[in-house]
Formats: structure tokens, C-alpha cells, sequence
């Protein structure tokens, strides 16, 4: 028995099969995460409007995707907003719906998980936080989640993932910093103490070369 | 940034009024009048402090594939290598780093093959071979939300 992560190529329908090491849904309607067999094959493929169901021995799992009407509004609220009194007003206007209606579909995002939030995005070292670093820690494998909780439990901490391949063959969780005042090296040391993990590296930025939000719709 | 702007700015990032006069809700709880704070928040945004107002995306949740990569581009090849990789629209994040691995972007793609073939194009067009492509197999934390 192993575990197997099951996800959907959107442009065609195949499926991608690579071993994980947890059984850990992040996103449930995106994907599920199956237990298999040596000899266990995906039995069965069908598309269903908005839905794409697969189905393993006798689970069944779907990912979902936007209507035309998500897609639209999605189109224009991935970018800026207006600074107006009513932007929604706006947005449902391009999208040939009401305000109220282009709320509830942002809404409806929100809710089933499409968006993650909905708000302002900051350059944040206009804002004052000064110090930023990736901070990349070598973990042993049996340590991962203990140290992965205790890491974002910073404020300081924005994202904080396991990664794989590892960093020079050890470096599996990795860190953003983001610090107003505190000496970013002050705090790294008592995350180090804190979790035990005392193998890790700075990777401070000389240079951004490029920082936009995703173009998804 | 006085303490109004510092107020309008939390909420904003972190209860943003979804309702038809969002920036009238905002201007209720900070005390001041909507056009006040419209214009609070141009000034915010002009300042480059805002970078923009809107949705944040779950890409994975959308069935985008995303990774982190980290190159080891000669000093001659910088410019080039850097241009090529900006030039990816799905390309968020680009910083050059303190460490022999020097270049680190962040991209995503619609699948893992055409995320694939960008990065084997990028070593054949550029001749930097040496690309690391590391993906998130977990996620612990994503929260920038920048208090101030």
C-alpha cells in the first residue's frame, strides 16, 4: 500500500500520478489524495459540466471549475479595482450583471475557496517592513510538521513550505521573513532555538527583478 | 503614513468591505468621509505603498502547477537569463540572491508539462543549465498580511 496524489492535467485528460509522503487533503475539491494499491488503476474519467469526476476503487473525487460568469468577474477582480465610490457597480457593468450580483459572485469564490482573500496587497517594504529574507532550513523528515507549525507561528513568517527536491540536498522547508524593526538575524536565531533546527541559510535579495500578482483568468 | 492612513490600510487587508460602498464602510470606521478616504488611498497607492485592490487567487485550488526555482547564471549571462525568465508571464516573483545559486523565481503554469518545457527551453535558449525546479509538496503558512 502507498499513497498516491491524483491530480488533473487541465488541458488534456490525463492524470498525473506521484507519490506523496502524508495523507493530507489541502484542497479537497481540487484534489484527492488516495490510497492505492501496486495493482490499483483509475477506473473510470467523465466530465460533467463544471465538474470533472474521477474515481478510484470506491472513492470518487472531483475538481471543480468556474462557470463563464466566475470567469468573468474573476477576469477583473484579479486585477485593481477602481477607486470609486461603487467598483462593483463597475465590474457587474463589463460583466453584464448588477453590483449585487458581481458581489455575490466574488463572494461565491471566496466561499468555495477559489479566492483567497479579497483585499488590498502591499508593497511591503513601502509599508516599512524593511527586512525580508528566505530562510531555508534543513529539516530530518521525522521533524517536518513540528517544525513547519512552529515556523508559521511567526508573524514574521508570510509562507512557509516543505519543498521537494531539497536545497542542496537538505534545505526542505523555506521561509519568508518580513520584519518592520527586529533584526531579521535576531529572530532566525530564536526560530532556531525554538524548533532545534539549527541548519539553516539566509538567502537575503540583492535585487528584485520582477514582482507582479499572477495573471490566472 | 499617519495613524488614519495606517488604520485605513489594516482594514483593507484584512476586512475588506465586500459590499457596493466598500471604501464608505472604511471611511465609517476610520471617522472621516468616503471622499476622504478615496483619496487617502490614491495617495497610498500613488506612494507605491498599495500595490492594488482586488482577489487574491488560490492558483492551486485553480489546478495551476507552481514552483520555485533557483538558477546558477554566470555574471555575463545575468542580463539575458533574467529578461528570458521575465518574459514569462507566469513568472511572479524574480530576485537575485546572495548565494551561488544566485537567480530565484517563482512561476506557474496551466499544466506540469508546459511548465516543463519552458524551463527546458529557458537552458537550451540561454545555456544555464543548471536549474533547480523545487515544488511545494506542503504548504505550512501563506499569510502576507503586513500589519502597520
Amino acid at each position: 500500500m502507498f499513497y498516491t496524489l491524483l491530480m488533473l492535467d487541465n488541458s488534456a485528460s490525463k492524470l498525473h500520478c506521484a507519490s506523496l509522503l502524508k495523507f493530507e487533503p489541502y484542497y479537497p475539491p481540487l484534489c484527492g489524495i488516495v490510497q492505492l494499491t501496486n495493482s490499483a488503476t483509475l477506473s473510470e474519467l467523465e466530465f460533467h459540466n463544471n465538474l470533472i469526476l474521477f474515481s478510484s476503487q470506491d472513492k470518487v473525487y472531483y475538481m471543480e471549475k468556474l462557470t463563464v460568469k466566475q470567469n468573468k468577474v474573476a477576469r477583473l477582480i484579479q486585477e485593481d479595482i477602481s477607486l470609486i465610490s461603487s467598483p462593483f457597480t463597475e465590474i457587474g457593468n463589463a460583466c453584464g450583471l448588477t453590483a449585487g450580483e458581481a458581489l455575490g459572485v466574488t463572494q461565491e469564490l471566496l466561499n468555495n475557496g477559489f479566492i483567497r482573500k479579497f483585499c488590498a496587497i502591499l508593497r511591503h517594504q513601502k509599508a516599512g517592513y524593511k527586512n525580508n529574507a528566505l530562510v531555508v532550513w534543513s529539516v530530518p523528515s521525522n521533524q517536518l510538521e513540528k517544525a513547519g507549525k512552529m515556523l508559521s507561528e511567526y508573524r514574521s513568517v508570510s509562507h512557509c513550505y516543505q519543498r521537494n527536491p531539497a536545497f542542496q540536498g537538505k534545505y526542505n522547508i523555506f521561509t519568508m521573513l518580513h520584519s518592520q524593526d527586529k533584526k531579521i538575524s535576531l529572530l532566525i536565531k530564536d526560530m532556531a532555538t525554538a524548533t532545534g533546527v539549527h541548519d539553516y541559510l539566509i538567502l537575503e535579495s540583492i535585487q528584485e527583478y520582477k514582482k507582479k500578482s499572477p495573471e490566472y483568468f | 503614513m499617519d495613524d488614519i492612513d495606517k488604520k485605513i490600510l489594516n482594514i483593507l487587508q484584512k476586512e475588506f468591505p465586500l459590499t457596493e460602498r466598500p471604501f464608505q464602510i472604511v471611511a465609517e470606521k476610520c471617522n472621516i468621509s468616503e471622499e476622504e478616504a478615496l483619496s487617502r488611498i490614491q495617495k497610498m497607492k500613488d506612494k507605491g505603498i498599495i500595490r492594488r485592490i482586488g482577489a487574491v487567487f488560490d492558483g492551486a485550488k485553480l489546478g495551476r502547477i507552481s514552483t520555485l526555482c533557483a538558477a546558477r547564471v554566470p555574471q555575463d549571462k545575468l542580463k539575458e537569463f533574467v529578461s528570458a525568465v521575465n518574459a514569462n508571464k507566469g513568472v511572479t516573483h524574480n530576485y537575485l540572491r546572495d548565494n551561488e545559486y544566485n537567480v530565484w523565481f517563482t512561476i506557474n503554469a496551466a499544466t506540469a508539462q508546459v511548465l516543463e518545457l519552458f524551463l527546458s527551453d529557458l537552458k537550451k535558449k540561454t545555456g544555464v543549465t543548471d536549474i533547480l525546479d523545487m515544488r511545494a509538496v506542503r504548504t505550512f503558512k501563506i499569510n502576507a498580511t503586513f500589519e502597520v
